[in-house]
């Protein structure tokens, strides 16, 4: 369900888990005109204000920028890195937008060719930054000294734009990149390519890609081709053909993105509008299609994961629409009031509206809303301690290894004085 | 001190995420993400499975003994949307099933046995149900609290009945409004009081920074002051006291290794036993200077 929304033409991204209050950064897109066809563009940040009703995200602070953006990403060293055209990154201060400094920008360069469309920061190392732009070329940035990033090996050839840029979950010097025709694992420790993927039975056309969250060696990377609007996941031991394809979407899959906090939980979007949720740890042909989330209708170009609060995402198409969405929670009727609320308002407002004669439609029961077959996995309690009469305590614990397959509950007896017994 | 006493092997086919032993000590209910909810006599260090109720089709997250006075009845929620209420005639059968939640309902509390039979029921789509047996009628009231929190309410508490507005003379207090309070995804603790046939929010307590797990409001120990306890995904323990259940101020118990999952009052409301993701189960008590102790760590 769809909790808020951002009536714009965005890159987005979230704050990084670590930061308090769940923030979202939206930088004007690129390549994108509104209806007015505004030239300026901003870098602007939001708290999900999920305490207040309403669709509005509460924005924060708004900064007039020179260059829209192509990527945004936002580093847990307090920096928000945005990728621009003409091979331009810029680096922004955290604490001087949020203070609305009159110079928020911290640095930028324009060492890459071709816009610059994939960023990623390593989960482990906050200022190790990755991007890639045109021609297979991809820098490898230190936030505390941008002046000098290093070149990734040599480039791949043939040349090609650099499709997606992500860093392994688990070992913190493996990187992947996708370019169309093929997908790229690279050593940063050798500093050279250890891994092509490709995949000859099939016209793909790569473009986003994702690392497992718990298993090192998996990956799965999405193509944006329509005739092959398909996800595949690989596992690198077994480098000659993917271990499932997830078929679904009728068009071209824009993105992807993998639950941290349950890998069994993924999802993607695509032209077709459409944002779908699989587990990708089912290797049934064709995949595991959990639930269809949302439905737009335009092309959904971003899908990204909440960092802090698991079940929360957000999405972002080129009808202006960011929206921001809780796996779990059901239709509310706030939407429907808003989108009511703007139709008066086209119509002259409440008084006119009234005027006209009523519409009656036959009253239909609401149809039931599409839950996970499965709870994820962070809804479920793994242990607890109750009270009850007589200072007895209840408790279990998640799965102990000595007891194997046994689910055991312990009941004790609690003496808080004992000098007294 | 802790004693185990009994050492129960469930035969539950997955995770287990709750227990409760009833009013008496003598039964104790489980259940689990096998989607069954189990009853067992202890007596003595043995125990005797009496029942293996099925009935949801989905993991059942809580489970919660009725008072005796209204017979043997037990309450079960479930990812399934729907609370079951169980009742033992000879045997255990389903006497009511609630499905007027539209996503997981995650936790059920009854309300204190002096206010009648009734249950409050919190979801996943961000709504509390609070529902009313009618003794004439013989059918339940369901009233809703919409929107109570944003993307998920986690755990519900009810107020203790005689601990109701401490400051009215003992002759009101009779006439003392029912309060709940409820934990949510939005980090947020509320307390809602019965106006009228209308729930309204009375109160919204703000200092975790993250999902907040469970609540649990302490029994009234006669003194003069309630107490809260909650805990979070952000790893901490807070107790709220109150004067006068209106203005509440927040002490932090104890910051902990991982997120805390379940926080439980003893009955005589001095012992608070708080578990965590870490299987860490400890035991905290206030002191004479107001200072919280841990007086022990289970460790088994």
């Amino acid at each position: 369900m769809k909790v808020k929304e951002l009536k714009r033409t965005v890159n987005v991204c979230w704050s990084p888990a670590e930061h308090y209050p769940v923030t979202i950064a939206a930088g004007s897109a690129a390549q994108q005109v509104d209806a007015s066809f505004s030239s300026s563009s901003s870098l602007e940040l939001y708290t999900l204000n999920l305490d207040e009703p309403g669709l509005d995200l509460s924005l924060k602070t708004s900064f007039q920028t020179q260059h829209k953006f192509q990527k945004l990403v936002w580093s847990g060293a307090g920096v928000i890195i945005g990728g621009c055209d003409g091979g331009l990154l810029e680096f922004y201060s955290v604490d001087k937008l949020l203070s609305n400094s009159p110079d928020p920008l911290l640095s930028s360069s324009t060492k890459h060719n071709g816009h610059v469309s994939s960023l990623d920061i390593n989960p482990y190392q906050k200022n190790l930054l990755s991007s890639g732009a045109s021609e297979s070329e991809i820098f490898i940035w230190d936030l505390n000294n941008t002046s000098q990033p290093m070149a990734l090996g040599n480039r791949s050839q043939p040349y090609e734009h650099v499709q997606g840029l992500a860093w392994n979950q688990q070992v913190q010097h493996i990187l992947g990149s996708s370019f169309a025709s093929r997908c790229v694992v690279w050593d940063l420790r050798k500093n050279e390519p250890i891994m092509k993927l490709s995949d000859s039975q099939s016209r793909t056309r790569w473009r986003s890609l994702c690392w497992h969250p718990d298993v090192a060696t998996q990956l799965c990377i999405a193509s944006e081709d329509d005739q092959v609007p398909v996800v595949q996941l690989w596992d690198l031991r077994l480098a000659s053909s993917p271990l499932v394809t997830l078929e679904g979407h009728q068009k071209g899959v824009m993105s992807l993105s993998w639950c941290k906090q349950d890998s069994d939980l993924l999802l993607s979007a695509g032209k077709d509008g459409r944002v779908l949720c699989w587990n990708p740890n089912n290797t049934k042909p064709g995949g595991e299609l959990l639930s269809e989330i949302s439905q737009q209708q335009q092309w959904v170009f971003d899908v990204a994961w909440c960092g802090r609060d698991p079940g929360l995402f957000v999405t972002a198409s080129f009808d202006q629409q960011v929206a921001v969405h809780s796996l779990l929670a059901t239709e509310q009727t706030v939407s429907n009031v808003h989108t009511q609320n703007n139709m008066m308002d086209s119509f002259g407002g409440v008084d006119s509206f009234s005027a006209l004669p009523s519409v009656s439609r036959p009253a239909r029961p609401a149809p039931p809303a599409p839950q996970l077959p499965r709870p994820p996995r962070w809804l479920k309690r793994p242990a607890a301690a109750k009270f009850s009469f007589g200072g007895k305590l209840v408790t279990f614990e998640k799965c102990p290894q000595e007891a194997g397959n046994q689910k055991l509950i312990y009941i004790s007896q609690v003496v808080s004085e004992p000098e007294i017994v | 001190m802790i004693t185990v006493l009994n050492t129960i092997d469930t035969g539950h086919e997955d995770m287990i995420h709750d227990a409760e032993l009833d009013y008496y000590g003598l039964r104790l209910a489980t259940c689990s993400s096998d989607n069954s909810v189990k009853i067992y006599d202890i007596k003595s260090g043995t125990q005797t499975l009496v029942a293996d109720l099925k009935g949801h089709f989905g993991p059942v997250w809580q489970v919660a003994w009725a008072h005796p006075k209204y017979g043997n009845l037990l309450a079960s929620c479930s990812y399934d949307r729907k609370v079951i209420i169980w009742k033992e005639a000879g045997e255990w059968t389903k006497l009511y099933e609630h499905a007027g939640h539209e996503s997981s309902v995650n936790s059920i509390a009854w309300a204190p046995a002096e206010y009648g039979l009734i249950l409050a029921c919190c979801s996943s789509d961000g709504s509390v149900s609070i529902i009313t047996y009618s003794q004439d009628g013989g059918n339940w009231d369901v009233k809703k609290i919409s929107g109570a929190h944003a993307i998920g309410v986690n755990s519900v508490s009810w107020c203790p009945a005689i601990s109701a507005d401490l400051n009215l003379d003992p002759l009101s207090n009779k006439e003392a409004p029912k309060r709940i309070v409820t934990g949510g995804c939005d980090n947020l603790i509320k307390i809602w009081r019965e106006q009228g046939d209308q729930w309204v929010e009375e109160n919204k307590l703000e200092m975790h920074m993250d999902w907040v797990r469970d609540v649990a409001w302490a029994p009234s120990l006669g003194l003069q002051r309630s107490m809260i306890a909650s805990c979070s995904q952000d790893k901490r323990v807070v107790i709220w006291t109150s004067d006068d259940n209106v203005s509440w101020n927040p002490t932090i118990l104890n910051t902990f290794d991982d997120v805390v999952w379940s926080v439980s009052w003893s009955l005589t409301g001095n012992i608070l036993a708080v578990s965590g993701g870490d299987n860490k189960v400890s035991l905290w008590r206030e002191g004479a200077d107001g200072q919280w102790l841990c007086i022990s760590e289970v460790a088994k």
